[in-house]
């Protein structure tokens, strides 16, 4: 992003869009009994009120009902995203990609088939709005921005620590870049989700060379530990090195998300709220629900004056239906240079501009007149 | 006494592989190592990938969605100080003839 000397006035701002994330695939129902729903209706029920408190996009996992557990149901999902679709019509449904679907009966084997399973996320009927695309292959140590007093009393032992430490998650180019295309098939729009800098350079390159044409959304899943962590200058170099033109969500773990929310609500960028990655208030030991994160994300935007997205606004704001048919487009309208034409040396602008404002007097290096020459 | 099903044949299952299987409610994650058969809860209890999908090194599979590690002979995380923590349940395997039952 290109600050001027305006863009941190709330008036010239986006709306903020907060993302609810309320249905916390890593926990189970005993770790928080009175925000972590169970049933078809109660999982419903959390949209409309996430949405109600103000939030615009649903991040979406299913629970099953049956085991508490996260479902790996084809058609479950199929069904949970209908009841929301009709619970929460005007809301962005926003489908978690780390999910794969068991055979769907007794007696059935499924086996590794490269990433089949994964791809069947692009098959959900009714097709939600958008599906998270991990991009870029990171060691996730989710443990090393949070001590054992951030976790559940289950998973608070040195023993789950290890397993979390040791985590990577698997986003190879042979994975996203077929899931792209079958998105762009499906009428999906992707939602990427990167863990730091070198993820978003993977992104543009994939532009670059024509892998992905259209709007650029996303989120940043910053836990640290191989990904970026809560260094704020980190996460200023995002903002700094984001497109222009593309729109991104900010969401580390546990208690550091409001510091983080804080930061990015003031500097125009986007929010997401849940207990999938935070179970707390900003006082230690203190719970908080996900409607209260979301209530209290709004507050923050209040204060600074910068308005809330409705839900018209938000897939506005994020190109919803928008499609891109070729790389050109796709790097204009994001504010990216155009790829380098043969032979051509330099910086590359658009060649209808020099990339020069037309002056009248001499300019330095950085466009500004020079003193005493005007 | 323990009742097994049949999940798979040892042909199909070959060493070094795993597989995902259906018993009821329960995903089972079923693996090879070596010629010996074992099997886990399929649900990674991470955020749900499934285990029997993800690739085998050795005894130790890798879950397909966030990379946790398990044994799949003991069900805990490799190289975990010892105790409990996040360990996924191991399930008896038998091997009938050519049929490899598991029991939940």
């Amino acid at each position: 992003m290109y600050f001027t000397d305006d863009s941190l006035l709330p008036e010239n701002q986006d709306p903020l869009i907060i993302t609810a994330a309320p249905y916390g695939p890593m926990w189970l129902p005993e770790d928080y009994p009175t925000d972590i729903d169970v049933s078809w209706d109660a999982q419903v029920q959390k949209a409309v009120d996430c949405y109600n408190a103000g939030a615009t996009v649903l991040h979406i996992h299913v629970r099953d009902p049956q085991t508490g557990k996260i479902s790996k149901n084809f058609n479950e999902y199929n069904d949970q995203i209908g009841r929301l679709r009709n619970a929460v019509p005007k809301m962005v449904l926003q489908v978690g990609g780390s999910i794969s679907f068991a055979p769907p009966a007794d007696g059935e084997m499924a086996q590794w088939q490269g990433y089949d399973t994964r791809h069947m996320l692009t098959e959900i009927n009714p097709k939600p709005d958008q599906i998270t695309v991990a991009v870029g292959t990171s060691q996730w140590d989710i443990t090393s921005i949070s001590s054992l007093q951030d976790w559940p009393d289950r998973m608070a032992n040195e023993q789950t620590m290890w397993a979390f430490a040791n985590m990577s998650v698997d986003a190879l180019p042979d994975f996203y870049i077929e899931h792209l295309k079958r998105l762009k098939t499906a009428g999906i729009q992707p939602y990427f989700a990167l863990g730091h800098i070198h993820g978003l350079e993977i992104v543009e390159r994939l532009i670059r060379r024509g892998q992905y044409m259209g709007p650029v959304n996303g989120f940043f899943s910053m836990g640290g530990g191989g990904t970026c962590g809560v260094n704020p200058f980190d996460w200023m170099e995002l903002v700094r090195r984001t497109p222009q033109g593309s729109i991104w969500t900010y969401q580390t773990m546990f208690r550091h998300s409001y510091p983080l929310a804080a930061m990015m609500i003031a500097l125009g960028q986007h929010t997401r709220a849940g207990i999938e990655e935070n179970l707390w208030d900003t006082t230690p030991g203190k719970r908080l629900t996900s409607v209260q994160m979301i209530e209290k994300h709004v507050r923050m935007a209040k204060e600074l004056g910068r308005p809330v997205a409705t839900a018209e606004e938000a897939r506005e704001i994020m190109k919803l239906g928008v499609t891109y048919n070729s790389t050109e487009e796709t790097l204009l309208a994001l504010g990216l240079p155009p790829n380098r034409p043969a032979g051509e040396r330099g910086f590359i602008t658009y060649p209808d501009t020099t990339g020069k404002v037309a002056s009248a007097y001499r300019a330095g290096s950085d466009g500004h007149a020079l003193a005493g020459e005007y | 006494m323990a009742e097994f099903t049949k999940v798979t044949t040892v042909d199909k299952l070959p060493p070094g592989r795993g597989a995902s299987v259906r018993i009821g409610a329960t995903d089972v994650a079923v693996f090879n190592v070596g010629g010996v058969f074992h099997a886990i809860d399929g649900v990674c209890p991470h955020q749900g990938g499934l285990l029997g999908l993800g690739r085998l090194s050795g005894c130790v599979v890798k879950c397909p969605e966030h990379g946790m590690r398990f044994d799949v002979t003991t069900g805990t995380s490799p190289g975990a100080p010892p105790g409990g923590g996040l360990a996924c349940k191991v399930f008896e395997v038998k091997v009938e003839g050519d049929d490899v039952m598991v029991s939940v």
